[in-house]
């Protein structure tokens, strides 16, 4: 009985000193890595913004930009079908565009010209280009950061 | 302002859930002041998330504020003065010995270390567009989701169909500070974690007779890589881990009252089993797992009414949201197609693919260290006891897994191992706190029962 007690502890002891020897240094490096802050209410898409187009307050410079719009049309967000930051930004920019009615247009190259021509001056009020370079016809845009172009509606349209 | 308002909405919620559980324990003698205090966090959340469902059905606004907060504070009098009327006592039990005096002062330093650690990462992907952007758009609206939000296709990656228990706890306390707060709302889930440890112990405890051993199992926990450095464990805010954590407590609740035939653990477990769904979409899984237990432990003493009675809230409030989701024309996800007999027998060939991929995933030990393997000898430990409750336990961990794992052969993604190695490792995530649960029963070599020391801790 009290060798089955010593090779129920070993047995244990063992797994779990290599359980933890495995995990240690990753744990340890999550406890001291970062720092808290900054405690604001934008805290996180801030902090996204930042990374993916280098603008600083991205939330409330967006929530401003968003403002001027008409508030009867959508939002047209285009991003690349096949780029995952692309697409991470669009849903930012969604999350932060409520209560705006929004239309995300996940593009390909080979649909790009087709999908744009698709949206409608009527019932939008400007297409956020999502790290997606917005075609060469239009001359009408503003940067917002590195990866995000803004474009009124009526620009959209290619010249005849 | 902001963090008084914060103060406000926990002191509310923790007011309504420690008043729920004074009423649940009313037949209790003691209670546990730890064990309240992980009740409180839990069902507060529950009956505070499920209150703003409802009543955001007929009022919004400040009015829905003020009458959630007069619910919260009746609620809190209520079981107050249920607990003066029993004489039901508060017991703290100070640790035995030097050992566990250590584990205690290291687990707390341990969990006030995980709670800061969890303020320093921004919310992650599905924390902040699937949970908390449901509270920050229905604080917009009043604290209620539009029905625009539900039927909206542009805004369907966010998961509309996904139950409200976690974004309306936000919300709540968005209503308190006044504005959405993406840093203060992350406080929310080490609170998760830290009544996950808790109970953690005091189940090791209860159902091994040993408390360094529960001090130790909880301690053990961060040490899983996923829980501290992943996208998907605690630090971001996800789900996954709370869901864990309420199954944890289901099914420790069901093994109490298995080994004890305590009714005021089964009607603890009854709680807590009808939150399950409405903490996240897989919670229907895990209630349905936990719904066979509970007749299998019905059959085995005798008690069809409880089980029955226990079953039946959760069944209601899936088919409601169901219902819900109906009439708000939500955005149904694609996920998964419909389950038939042709379509298994069409993919029953993923099934080999399905476990092969899952073994890379228990091998991965940067996400998981050796856990999976810790569990599979506890696993054969408990096999080897032939015990009723441990072969509970037993298929309330081997059950979910392979539904789980079964599930994929109706994923509808172009590439199915696509679906799996994007989401597997959070399922299996929802599975580590009871797995940890029953390495700690391996744990120990066994002396004494259930029985006896159930009420002991």
């Amino acid at each position: 009985m009290r060798i089955r007690f010593y090779l129920h502890a070993a047995l244990w002891c063992a797994l779990l000193a290599i359980f933890i020897a495995l995990s240690f240094r990753d744990v340890a490096r999550a406890v001291v890595e970062n720092k808290i802050g900054p405690i604001n209410p934008n805290h996180s898409t801030d902090a996204y913004l930042d990374g993916l187009t280098h603008v600083r307050n991205g939330s409330d410079l967006f929530a401003r930009w968003i403002d001027n719009l008409p508030r009867d049309k959508s939002i047209a967000i285009v991003v690349d079908a096949q780029s995952s930051p692309s697409k991470f930004l669009g849903m930012v920019i969604a999350y932060l565009s409520w209560p705006r009615d929004v239309k995300t247009i996940a593009v390909t190259p080979a649909t790009y010209a087709r999908e744009l021509s698709q949206i409608k001056e009527s019932s939008t009020s400007a297409a956020v280009f999502c790290a997606l370079k917005p075609p060469v016809w239009i001359k009408k845009k503003t940067d917002f950061g590195s990866n995000i172009v803004f474009v009124p509606a009526e620009s959209l349209t290619p010249p005849q | 302002m902001t963090f008084v308002g914060l103060l406000g909405g926990y002191f509310t919620l923790f007011a309504a859930g420690f008043g729920v559980t004074l009423l649940l324990m009313r037949t209790s003698p003691r209670i546990n002041v730890i064990e309240c205090f992980c009740l409180s966090w839990l069902l507060g959340v529950g009956i505070v998330s499920l209150i703003i469902w409802v009543c955001g059905l007929i009022v919004s606004g400040l009015a829905l504020q003020i009458l959630l907060a007069a619910i919260c504070l009746m609620l809190g009098f209520l079981g107050w003065r249920t607990k003066q009327r029993s004489q039901i006592k508060f017991s703290l039990r100070r640790p035995n010995n030097r050992l566990e005096w250590i584990l205690a002062a290291i687990l707390l330093l341990q969990l006030a270390t995980i709670f800061f650690v969890s303020l320093k990462h921004t919310l992650g992907w599905d924390g902040l567009l699937n949970w908390e952007i449901k509270a920050r758009y229905a604080f917009l609206n009043g604290g209620v989701l539009p029905q625009s939000y539900y039927s909206n296709p542009a805004r369907a990656f966010s998961h509309p169909e996904y139950p409200l228990a976690i974004p309306l706890t936000e919300l709540w306390l968005y209503l308190w500070m006044g504005v959405p707060h993406q840093f203060w709302i992350k406080t929310i889930f080490p609170l998760f974690y830290i009544s996950g440890a808790l109970m953690l112990a005091l189940f090791v405890s209860r159902l091994a007779g040993k408390r360094w051993l529960g001090l130790l199992v909880a301690l053990l926990v961060p040490f899983v890589p996923f829980v501290l450095t992943s996208p998907g464990g605690i630090t971001v805010g996800y789900v996954d881990l709370p869901l864990g954590v309420f199954y944890l407590a289901a099914l420790g609740y069901l093994l109490i009252s298995l080994g004890s035939n305590s009714r005021e653990s089964w009607i603890i477990f009854a709680a807590l089993l009808t939150l399950l769904p409405w903490i996240k979409s897989e919670g229907a899984i895990l209630w349905s797992v936990l719904a066979v237990l509970s007749l299998l432990v019905a059959l085995y003493q005798r008690r069809w009414r409880s089980a029955i009675l226990s079953i039946l809230p959760g069944l209601v409030l899936i088919v409601c949201w169901r219902v819900y989701l109906h009439a708000m024309h939500s955005v149904l996800p694609a996920d998964f197609a419909r389950p038939t007999f042709q379509l298994l027998s069409a993919n029953i060939d993923r099934l080999a693919t399905i476990s092969r991929i899952a073994l890379i995933e228990f091998t991965d030990t940067g996400l998981w260290s050796i856990f999976w393997l810790l569990l599979f000898v506890a696993i054969i430990y408990l096999a080897a006891a032939r015990s009723f409750q441990k072969l509970i336990l037993i298929v309330g961990i081997i059950g979910p897994l392979l539904l789980y794992l079964v599930t994929y052969i109706f994923s509808a993604w172009p590439s199915y191992t696509a679906h799996i190695t994007s989401s597997l490792p959070r399922l299996l995530l929802q599975l580590m706190p009871v797995g940890w649960l029953a390495i700690g029963l391996a744990l120990s070599p066994p002396k004494r029962s259930a029985e006896s020391s159930a009420r002991e801790y």
